[in-house]
């Protein structure tokens, strides 16, 4: 039993990231007979996922996006390109974890190199630049590295990016947690999907996304469908990822423009 | 429905090494010169004597060794196998482990190119991959294309690289010329027989099994039971794999784990460790005082200390066929015990359930351990003969490539 634990970890490593697509990360997606590009900035899809239920259960926490289950494996979603977040706001939001320890030294040394400004909204995107600049060796080699690690080796992928962003936004005293789900990319010619994972920060009285992995990104359209957040910060983190991906599709079918 | 016996199953791996490697690049997007030197072999008829008291060694294998270098828990042969470049094969006492040593092989074998070439490389693939057996000796066979240089003084290269490890040591063979990928493996084949040979093994079971990742062969998982005279059982498991996670890198994982289980199938104690990509990832120990378990440790460098909650008992490794035996005598439809599993969280215990499946063709058993479901088809003995995890549109699949003995007290 202990194999499939551990080669599950990596599953992490094989998404997005600013340098390209890993092999591993690509969904199905398919566009809605007839539908033509560029889409609207408002999409509906078919998911198709093992546990329509709780996919349907977690979606309800975000706004902007709503599901509804067909059948025991299908949900028609209808969402649009940054749903936000609007359940509770958990003191683990502002905290060191293990995972978002904002508090070790390599870490407080990456926090200590950013110059915050003044704008709001400018701020935030700064948090973005800041990561994806300070990241100077993109890789999928990584399963999940913490904060602390990221901020040493500065290399990974779309978790390693999320996870420092939080880290970030946590020590600037902005409730932030780390969200795994699916990117659907929206390029000239085609539109794709692959497993990701961004950090969601609470600014200015709203939940706002966060992605150092894709800042700068020129696709045309990025829609964020979220799974979960990662719930568990513990030593025991990989069994949140576990959780979160459990809430994935395994394929996005019929996707049209509203 | 009745099922392949393990003796089959080793059988199909030992004849089709290296035949079946999974390709990453199309042969036909070559030409045809290039195409034509892929695919050349040779037979390698000569053979010479390979002896190394340490191990206990003293046999004929395929190809001419020479030993280049020898030092304190390291051998360096060159092998000439009767083509342009010869064969490199190294002995390691002490390693990181088969992905993690035959990475850091490869990386130093084509900076030697650059070396000697004077051009630097200017581009590097994943160009095959394979999990195969040789005996009872799982191994590993990655193949890097590489390019040297620019413009029309462009070279490239094909190198090939096989590790298996063995009870005393890791072994690593390297070619780096284009084709004789079998005979490459013919000779590498006779290298690791020299050693499982010498060899004693006193498991009462042991079990060997591939990993694929959306069908792409990665790595590997062995288990072995043994006894002591008081009748405590032994489980030595360790896994290797490497998954390319892009065109051109190589992620990889190296684990190692001992524990101990009383007869009755309940844990006295592990030890695991895992390296990923050369560092360190975790490592753990667990034990119970006064009744009660302590884990201590590492992840990713931080410090781990943990009381678990569950004071009771923990399924073993082998505690888990245990269960699943019992399970399959009975009229239940399944079975719950605990176990301690690091990988998932090292600071509590998992809730494991085994539902028996009626008339489903993927498989008559299915294992549930928090939000992680596999499917799988056990045998007579509760021995999983293949199995997959599905989750986020990937596929992780475990098959059954040997086993020896049942995971039952000899």
């Amino acid at each position: 039993m202990r194999y499939l634990i551990t080669i599950l970890i990596l599953l992490f490593g094989y998404d997005v990231s600013a340098q390209g697509r890993s092999s591993f990360a690509e969904l199905n997606l398919e566009l809605a007979q007839g539908q033509m590009l560029p889409l609207k900035d408002s999409i509906s899809f078919h998911l198709i996922a093992t546990d329509v239920r709780a996919v349907a259960d977690s979606l309800a926490e975000w706004d902007n996006i709503s599901a509804e289950i067909i059948d025991r494996t299908t949900l028609e979603v209808t969402m649009s390109a940054q749903p936000i977040f609007s359940g509770e706001i958990s003191d683990q939001y502002s905290k060191a974890s293990f995972v978002v320890d904002f508090d070790e030294t390599s870490t407080a040394a990456f926090i200590s190199g950013f110059e915050p400004s003044t704008g709001s909204a400018f701020q935030l995107e700064n948090m973005a630049m800041y990561v994806s600049e300070y990241i100077d060796e993109p890789n999928y080699i990584h399963g999940f590295n913490i904060a602390s690690v990221v901020a040493d080796q500065r290399s990974g992928d779309c978790t390693e990016y999320a996870v420092l962003t939080t880290a970030l936004a946590r020590s600037l005293k902005l409730p932030a947690r780390v969200v795994i789900g699916t990117v659907i990319i929206e390029e000239d010619s085609y539109v794709s999907a692959v497993g990701h994972a961004w950090t969601e920060v609470r600014h200015n009285e709203q939940w706002q996304i966060l992605d150092a992995a894709l800042y700068g990104s020129v696709s045309r359209q990025l829609f964020y469908l979220p799974a979960s957040e990662l719930g568990n910060e513990g030593p025991g983190f990989t069994l949140g990822l576990f959780s979160a991906t459990s809430k994935m599709p395994s394929r996005i079918e019929g996707l049209k423009s509203l | 429905m009745k099922y392949l016996s393990p003796l089959i199953l080793v059988s199909l791996f030992t004849y089709s090494v290296g035949a079946n490697a999974f390709d990453f690049v199309n042969l036909d997007e070559f030409p045809n010169w290039y195409q034509e030197l892929i695919k050349q072999e040779k037979s390698v008829k000569k053979k010479s004597k390979l002896k190394i008291e340490q191990f206990n060694i003293d046999k004929k294998v395929k190809g001419k060794f020479k030993l280049m270098e020898e030092s304190e828990g390291y051998w360096y042969y060159q092998v000439d196998i009767g083509t342009d470049v010869p064969v490199e094969c190294h002995i390691f006492k002490e390693f990181d482990g088969p992905s993690n040593s035959l990475h850091l092989l490869i990386e130093h074998s084509l900076e030697s190119s650059e070396a000697h070439y004077e051009k630097t490389i200017t581009g590097q693939f994943n160009y095959a991959l394979d999990v195969g057996l040789i005996g009872d000796t799982p191994y590993l066979l990655r193949e890097t294309l590489y390019n040297l240089g620019d413009g029309e003084d462009r070279v490239s290269g094909i190198l090939k690289g096989l590790v298996a490890q063995t009870n005393q040591s890791l072994q690593i063979c390297l070619h780096n010329e284009v084709g004789y990928r079998q005979t490459f493996f013919s000779v590498f084949e006779s290298f690791i027989t020299a050693f499982t040979e010498s060899e004693e093994n006193t498991e009462f079971f042991e079990a060997i099994y591939k990993l694929s990742f959306d069908g792409i062969p990665v790595g590997y998982g062995r288990e072995k039971y043994t006894t002591d005279n008081e009748g405590d059982v032994s489980l030595v498991n360790d896994t290797a794999f490497m998954v390319p996670v892009d065109a051109n890198s190589m992620s990889r994982t190296d684990t190692l784990s001992i524990s101990w289980s009383n007869p009755d199938g309940s844990l006295i104690n592990a030890h695991e460790y895992s390296i990923d990509n050369s560092v360190l990832g975790s490592k753990f120990d667990i034990e119970v005082k006064d009744d009660v378990w302590h884990v201590g440790g590492e992840l990713q460098g931080k410090a781990v200390n943990a009381v678990l909650e569950h004071g009771g008992w923990l399924a073993s490794g082998f505690g888990s066929y245990v269960e699943l035996a019992n399970l399959m005598k009975s009229e239940e439809e399944s079975t719950d015990f605990h176990m301690w599993i690091s990988d998932a969280d090292p600071t509590t215990v998992m809730d494991v359930t085994i539902s028996k499946l009626v008339d489903n063709p993927e498989g008559n058993f299915k294992m549930k351990m928090g939000p992680i479901v596999m499917t799988y088809q056990g045998n007579e003995n509760g021995v999983i003969e293949r199995g997959y995890i599905e989750q986020a549109g990937s596929k992780m699949t475990l098959d059954l490539m040997y086993s020896k003995g049942e995971p039952k007290l000899p």
